[in-house]
């Protein structure tokens, strides 16, 4: 991080923390939507 | 600058495409609560179109890496 | 209703590479959740 902040200046590595940060978030949780949802696709589909 | 430039586009664009993600989620969920048979025929197009750009996601993230490394 | 994808990324995929997270110092998921998640939504169906 060090190397990191040398390069990006303090504040712009926050930012692109704070980026990267709520992206992998957001990431995991429509991740976690999209096999939720075909999950209960294939049920609804099961049991039309 | 242009570390920095390069990492604001990319986050834009992984933005953009979860921002996408964010209302095809909405609609699939909303598809499923109405209980219509049209609306299950669409949502596989609207799953299929979310897991397309979950990989779409993945590959800019390992584009970002690469060129964060490199750079 | 069920071309579905498959193809479907791992519950457990981390976005960010390890060395990414490292380099900005964050720190970092099953399927039990998504079968609890889904009988959940069905049910109320």
């Amino acid at each position: 991080p060090d190397d990191v902040v040398g390069i990006l200046g303090q504040k712009r590595f926050w930012r692109a923390r704070k980026a990267i940060a709520n992206q992998q978030r957001v990431f995991a949780v429509q991740l976690f939507e999209l096999h939720r949802l075909i999950k209960v696709q294939k049920l609804i589909a099961a049991s039309p | 600058p242009a570390m920095w430039e390069n990492l604001d586009r990319n986050f834009r664009q992984v933005q953009s495409v979860l921002d996408r993600n964010r209302s095809l989620i909405q609609q699939v969920n909303d598809n499923h609560q109405s209980r219509m048979a049209d609306n299950m025929s669409k949502n596989v197009a609207l799953i299929q179109e979310l897991n397309g750009n979950i990989s779409k996601v993945v590959n800019m993230y390992s584009d970002l890496n690469t060129s964060f490394s490199s750079g | 209703w069920e071309g579905l994808p498959s193809d479907l990324a791992s519950l457990s995929y981390s976005l960010i590479p390890p060395n990414l997270a490292m380099a900005f110092s964050i720190t970092p998921s099953t399927i039990q959740d998504v079968n609890r998640a889904s009988e959940t939504t069905l049910s109320s169906l």
